[in-house]
């Protein structure tokens, strides 16, 4: 198992590639564990820096992202000791139920952003032009809501709408993939 | 607690305004209900993937970035669109960003040398948008030098700047605020975050003080930009930017050639677009199937006011000038409650610029074509038709708008707001039928040294 993935030099290409194609759905975990994307690039880091000195360890016969998700896991309860004083979301237990939860239901967490891509499409153009003011340009909720004039109370409902639109969209691509 | 208060809670909770007692009942809520952790898992994960897909969860550059040299077969990243593996060009990326940001991570310190002592060797990007390339969107790349014969790329720098490129192109990465375009097309869009980002060509180099211009080196050598929003100031290539090497302040609608580093600065009267990205089309593409050229009689110094052409561009939602105000640019609209006329859908469209960028005398405008091809010329209807467009025009009965305009000019003057509170300005639909080649000159919208309070006309070309 050693040769495959670690040699002198490091990770090999196989193992970097597995890594590769699970950034996105590791920095989602992150980002639901810690509850925003505040310090979620941190914590993706030190799990890629984890994961890559611990490379050898993993057995390829192994789903990749259920043993990075532990490492992620595990960087995002150090992260939380760091910053004690800050805003915590969830707490230790609510983090390990809802943890276990979304690591049962991870399985084709790799894929989903390039479905998302074509759920994007699916969308009107005002949604995508509102999905593209608040993320693709960094706008502020509440500065899109003035240029619309639309109460910012309106605008996150709307936001949250969109979000779950997405999130069905892709559940519904990826579960017809399965079932072709 | 409602549906809606729980969906107020979870948008406090990702955007990171709510409160100890909002978090707390929101912890409430999880605790009690796994359908609630499920939809709170779908809008974190949704969150994430936007953000991540936009390009807007960078990682820090020096996290990346190694003091030590990459090796030489890994410094320049080339493909080709039909390459057999992109699987595998794609994992020597990853393999150069995380081999190194590893190293760096073993022997340097945890990045905290001294900026003075790091040697960038790479810049750190995220593809946002990919076609034709072996990328894939999501994936994170360090970058030295980058060529595409074919296909389009967009990615995000870690300084923040967009960039969009289409291939044929050759570019260097400098570093994360400076890149060297080579060959090719670029359109870059710095945000509010990248302020002071520079390109260097052979000829020229531009520094924007935001937001997003287009650039094209062409074969010669020379250099095209086109400012779509914002300033760019025009230095000359291979001097420091100062006061006295800068060559022009250009602003948006504003476009200059650059022949060579020794030349002195031409305005470009016409620059291509690619209408749905906003992007330069540039030296290397056709500017359209029909429209080889856009002129005008304006001699003035320092006026760089360009006509921009997007090819297959007309419908709703056209651009008509890159005049704008905050976010929305003036664009063509069918009237309330009607279908954009079938007639003009897919012409070419050329924007133009406004009166009061010129002054008088407003301009004659020349249009070579190649083709035959319908002409269309969209007068504001308050306006009396001059006789060069009476005579040589028919008016087709079709209305347009354009809009929104704002309230502060003569054009809009007694202008009355819409059903949505905005200005818009209805043209007439001129045609004129041009049955082979030939050069179509449009004249000023009034005769000379009358007043002309309205909007400029706008044009489109459809082939016959």
């Amino acid at each position: 198992m050693k040769e495959m993935n670690a040699d002198a030099s490091g990770p090999t290409p196989e193992f970097v590639q597995l890594l590769t194609a699970s950034q996105s759905a590791m920095y989602a975990f992150i980002v639901s564990l810690l509850g925003g994307v505040n310090d979620a690039h941190d914590v993706l880091q030190e799990a890629n820096m984890k994961l890559c000195r611990k490379c050898s360890e993993y057995d390829p016969n192994q789903p990749f992202l259920r043993w990075a998700y532990a490492f992620a896991r595990f960087e995002v309860m150090a992260c939380r000791k760091r910053s004690q004083r800050s805003r915590l979301v969830l707490d230790d237990a609510l983090l390990e139920t809802f943890a276990d939860e979304v690591e049962e239901s991870s399985d084709d967490a790799d894929r989903r952003l390039k479905v998302l891509e074509t759920c994007m499409e699916r969308m009107t153009p005002p949604q995508r032009e509102l999905i593209a003011a608040r993320y693709g340009r960094g706008e502020a909720v509440q500065d899109i809501a003035s240029r619309l004039s639309r109460s910012e109370n309106a605008m996150a409902a709307l936001f949250y709408r969109l979000r779950k639109l997405l999130a069905d969209c892709v559940q519904s691509v990826l579960g017809n993939e399965v079932r072709a | 607690m409602s549906k809606k208060s729980f969906e107020h809670l979870c948008h406090a909770v990702l955007e990171g305004t709510a409160d100890e007692l909002e978090l707390e009942q929101f912890r409430v809520q999880l605790r009690a209900e796994a359908a609630q952790r499920r939809a709170y898992a779908d809008q974190a994960q949704m969150h994430a993937l936007l953000t991540w897909q936009q390009g807007r969860a960078a990682i820090p550059a020096r996290t990346f970035l190694s003091p030590m040299d990459v090796p030489p077969k890994l410094k320049i990243l080339t493909f080709r669109s039909r390459m057999a593996s992109p699987l595998l060009q794609a994992a020597l990326a990853a393999s150069v960003a995380l081999m190194v940001g590893l190293a760096f991570w073993q022997f340097a310190d945890h990045g905290r040398k001294p900026d003075s002592m790091a040697v960038p060797k790479g810049v750190s990007v995220d593809i946002i948008a990919s076609e034709g390339s072996p990328y894939q969107v999501g994936q994170r790349v360090v970058l030295q030098k980058l060529r595409i014969d074919t296909g389009s790329l967009r990615f995000r720098i870690s300084s923040g700047a967009v960039v969009d490129v289409e291939g044929p192109v050759v570019l260097e990465f400098v570093n994360p605020m400076r890149l060297r375009l080579l060959l090719g097309n670029i359109t870059i869009d710095v945000g509010s975050e990248a302020k002071g980002f520079v390109l260097d060509t052979a000829s020229a180099l531009l520094m924007d003080i935001g937001t997003r211009f287009g650039a094209s080196v062409g074969n010669d050598g020379s250099t095209d930009v086109l400012v779509l929003d914002g300033e760019v100031e025009v230095y000359r290539a291979g001097e420091p930017p100062t006061q006295k090497s800068r060559l022009a302040s250009l602003y948006e609608g504003e476009a200059a050639r650059m022949p060579n580093r020794e030349a002195k600065i031409q305005r470009l009267q016409a620059a291509a677009l690619n209408g749905d990205r906003l992007a330069i089309r540039g030296l290397n593409a056709p500017d359209s199937a029909v429209i080889t050229g856009v002129t005008d009689n304006i001699k003035k110094a320092n006026f760089y006011r360009c006509y921009t052409i997007t090819p297959g561009g007309m419908g709703e939602g056209a651009l008509a000038s890159l005049a704008h105000r905050g976010h929305r640019k003036l664009c063509w609209r069918a009237l309330p409650d009607q279908v954009f006329p079938v007639e003009l859908e897919g012409a070419d469209v050329i924007g133009t610029f406004q009166r009061q960028v010129v002054h008088q005398p407003l301009p004659d405008i020349n249009l070579e074509l190649s083709h035959p091809c319908a002409v269309y010329v969209l007068f504001d209807s308050r306006a009396t038709p001059p006789e060069w467009l009476r005579n040589g025009f028919r008016d087709t009965g079709l209305r347009l708008r354009s809009g929104p305009w704002w309230p502060d000019l003569v054009e809009t003057r007694n202008l009355k707001p819409d059903a949505k509170g905005e200005l818009c300005v209805v043209h007439s639909v001129w045609r004129k039928d041009v049955p082979g080649a030939a050069t179509v000159t449009l004249g000023a919208p009034t005769p000379e040294g009358n007043k002309y309070p309205y909007a400029m006309y706008g044009i489109a070309v459809k082939p016959l």
